[in-house]
């Protein structure tokens, strides 16, 4: 069996297995991964993008409920009434029990005096006309006016808003002084994560609440929001940092409010949710791994049994060809050698006939020239018995089919080297089955078998000994009759076992056998249908096992 | 002891055991008509004076057409007839002899071991090439018994 073969054949089913299995996986997941991703980042700007709008609206709602708050003041107070300081207070106390984030109140004429002051102590910086301030005429031209953040007298962060109230006995303006802490918690509330952070920019792209990207009041460098329009998001990279923008535009003041995500963050959060994936996605591809290898090993075991078993019935079969080849081609050769022979072999017949009519012998030579026809004719006959096995061994005689008893075949054949057994001092022990069943074979050819073999079990063991034979039946359908034949000779040397019944192996010297005797008695009982092995250690004897099926 | 002497011959031959059987052969041989078929001519000429010179009448043919021409006019006993020869082969050879002249026995020469066939087809016997002269002999006698 090749184990490199089925190494590299587990490797190849392991290596596919995987490769058409977790590659479809890994193309689903990161299909999967991406198309997730891309939900994730749009749902985290639709979120942010959301969340911008509803605190812009949040924001400007409470700057429009402020508004709202001072023009029903303008409304319903005359300027007569309100430009007395006892009744603003009054007043100012009203809005601060409805809503805690007034500083102070202003009533200013249309001529720009102020008229009035409640609340906070005003700042001696503050004019007491307005007609050269920018925000005056702007509050006088549109009725309600918002100032950006600032800080004011007391070092607080507030805004104005001021209301005009156009009146026929001379236009007015309500003042009030606004803390915007309340607008830093209506933004901060807004955006999650370490790295969120929200601010309002005003048209200068000048913070208006603290932020991570600056202190209020300061200029935000980079990126310019303060141009943006509506409400919208993008994504933006900052110092390496991904990051999801998303800006609201308020109507009144021309202010941008500005929530920042981190994206990493924003998705990440997303994610949580479907933590799982990641170890259902590991636990599937082991599996997949474990089974592409069990798998394998299953396949690649089962392929080596396959292959042993194959081997164990081509084994037979290539012998039985390789026998028939080599047969043909013995008695080709057998042929072709014949008859050359066979032409030496009468003239030197020949010649032998000559010397014996001639009367040669008082000739000096004639002693040397009757040795050498004696000798050609010895070694023609030596020739002879080689070309004549290997024609036995080649040729396709059909078998005679007798009913024979086995037990007598081999009591008959053991007879005839009863005198050389005894003399060599070799014991041959028989144990025969007796209730041994005839078989209808050929007698001549299988006592031909039994011959050889005994011959070289003699002739293996030498002098003292044993060879014991012994016949049994196997019970069942296909029954065979067993012949052993063993010997405590010492045993077919390991390089010659495997070719033990080719021609012209033997263990024999080259004068003393042709090597043909178990090739002959291999194929014999291929032909009666049997089946003939040997095992064999070194130094431990041989024996031959002759399976012939009972018919 | 059984002596048997033979007519015409002047001799007589004591029949002991197994030396029997080549004495009293070495006396009829005289009468034997044996044609020797073969294509190899150094074998079959050598083969065929040998045998002559053991008393044998022999007549040679180098092929089955020569060896039809000679069996008319000789009338051999016994064909000794190669296998395996160029143009008509040994069994077409054999085969036509039987029909012609069914009390002719052919012994068969061959170089490769297979003769069934020729058994079949009614030779005698056969030879596997090289053949012991003394080995054909008896093979002839034997044929020339069982006539």
């Amino acid at each position: 069996m090749d184990k490199r073969f089925l190494r590299i054949l587990r490797l190849k089913l392991v290596v596919t297995a995987l490769i058409l299995s977790v590659l479809p996986l890994l193309v689903l997941g990161f299909t999967y991964y991406r198309q997730f991703n891309q939900a994730a980042r749009d749902n985290a700007i639709e979120a942010l993008t959301r969340l911008a709008q509803n605190r812009r609206d949040v924001l400007q709602r409470f700057l429009d409920d402020r508004i709202a708050q001072l023009n029903s003041i303008t409304q319903t107070q005359p300027l007569q009434r309100i430009r007395d300081e006892s009744q603003l207070a009054n007043l100012f106390n009203m809005l601060q029990l409805q809503s805690n984030v007034f500083l102070a109140l202003d009533v200013i004429d249309q001529k720009g005096d102020r008229l009035a002051h409640v609340g906070t102590q005003a700042s001696p910086n503050d004019p007491l006309n307005y007609t050269n301030e920018a925000w005056f005429h702007l509050a006088m031209s549109s009725g309600v006016y918002i100032s950006d953040v600032f800080l004011g007298f007391a070092n607080v962060p507030q805004l104005l808003i001021s209301v005009t109230k156009w009146d026929e006995n001379g236009n007015w303006i309500l003042r009030a002084a606004i803390r915007t802490d309340i607008i830093d918690e209506i933004v901060r509330s807004g955006p999650g994560g370490n790295r969120g952070d929200a601010f309002i920019v005003n048209a200068d792209n000048v913070l208006h609440t603290n932020s991570f990207s600056g202190k209020i009041f300061g200029h935000l460098t980079l990126p310019d929001f303060s141009s943006s329009t509506g409400v919208k998001s993008q994504e933006m990279t900052e110092q390496g940092q991904e990051y999801l923008f998303a800006t609201a535009k308020l109507t009144n003041p021309k202010w941008v409010l500005v929530i920042r995500q981190d994206l990493p963050e924003a998705i990440g959060s997303l994610f949580k949710g479907s933590n799982m994936q990641i170890p259902i996605f590991i636990s599937i591809s082991l599996l997949i791994v474990i089974s592409a290898i069990l798998i394998s090993v299953y396949i690649t075991n089962d392929v080596a049994r396959v292959l042993q078993e194959a081997s164990k019935i081509q084994d037979p079969i290539i012998q039985s060809s390789k026998m028939a080849a080599l047969g043909k081609m013995a008695a080709g050769i057998a042929h072709e050698i014949n008859n050359p022979l066979a032409i030496i072999g009468e003239k030197a017949g020949w010649m032998k006939d000559l010397l014996d009519e001639e009367d040669v012998s008082k000739s000096e030579n004639f002693r040397e020239l009757q040795e050498c026809v004696n000798k050609i004719r010895d070694q023609i006959d030596r020739c002879r018995t080689v070309t004549h096995h290997l024609l036995q061994f080649g040729r396709r005689i059909a078998p005679i089919q007798e009913s024979v008893d086995i037990n007598q075949i081999l009591a008959d054949t053991i007879i005839l080297f009863k005198s050389e057994a005894s003399f060599r001092g070799i014991e041959i022990n028989t144990k025969y089955e007796e209730l041994l069943p005839r078989i209808t074979t050929d007698p001549t050819q299988l006592q031909q078998v039994f011959l050889n073999i005994i011959d070289n079990s003699i002739d293996a063991i030498g002098k003292s000994g044993t060879i014991g034979i012994k016949t049994s039946v196997t019970s069942g359908a296909n029954s065979e009759i067993m012949i052993e034949i063993s010997d405590n000779g010492p045993g077919i040397p390991k390089h010659l076992l495997g070719r033990i019944f080719d021609p012209f192996v033997t263990t024999k010297k080259s004068d003393e056998g042709t090597g043909l005797g178990l090739s002959i008695s291999y194929g014999i009982v291929e032909k009666l249908g049997g089946h003939i092995e040997v095992a064999s250690e070194e130094s431990n004897g041989a024996t031959f096992i002759i399976r012939l099926p009972v018919v | 002891m059984t002596v048997i002497c033979y007519r015409n011959m002047g001799e007589c031959c004591a029949i002991i055991s197994s030396v029997s059987a080549s004495c009293h052969r070495k006396y009829i041989m005289k009468d034997w008509r044996v044609l020797l078929v073969d294509d190899e001519e150094e074998f079959r000429s050598t083969l065929a004076e040998r045998l002559r010179r053991r008393g044998i009448a022999v007549n040679e043919a180098g092929g089955g057409e020569e060896a039809f021409r000679i069996i008319e006019a000789f009338a051999p006993q016994v064909i000794v007839l190669d296998v395996l020869m160029p143009g008509i082969g040994g069994l077409q050879v054999l085969k036509r002899v039987k029909a012609d002249h069914p009390n002719i026995q052919v012994i068969l020469l061959t170089g490769l071991g297979t003769t069934e066939e020729g058994r079949e087809l009614g030779a005698f016997d056969y030879l596997i090439k090289p053949i012991h002269i003394e080995k054909l002999i008896e093979k002839i006698g034997e044929a020339l018994d069982h006539n």
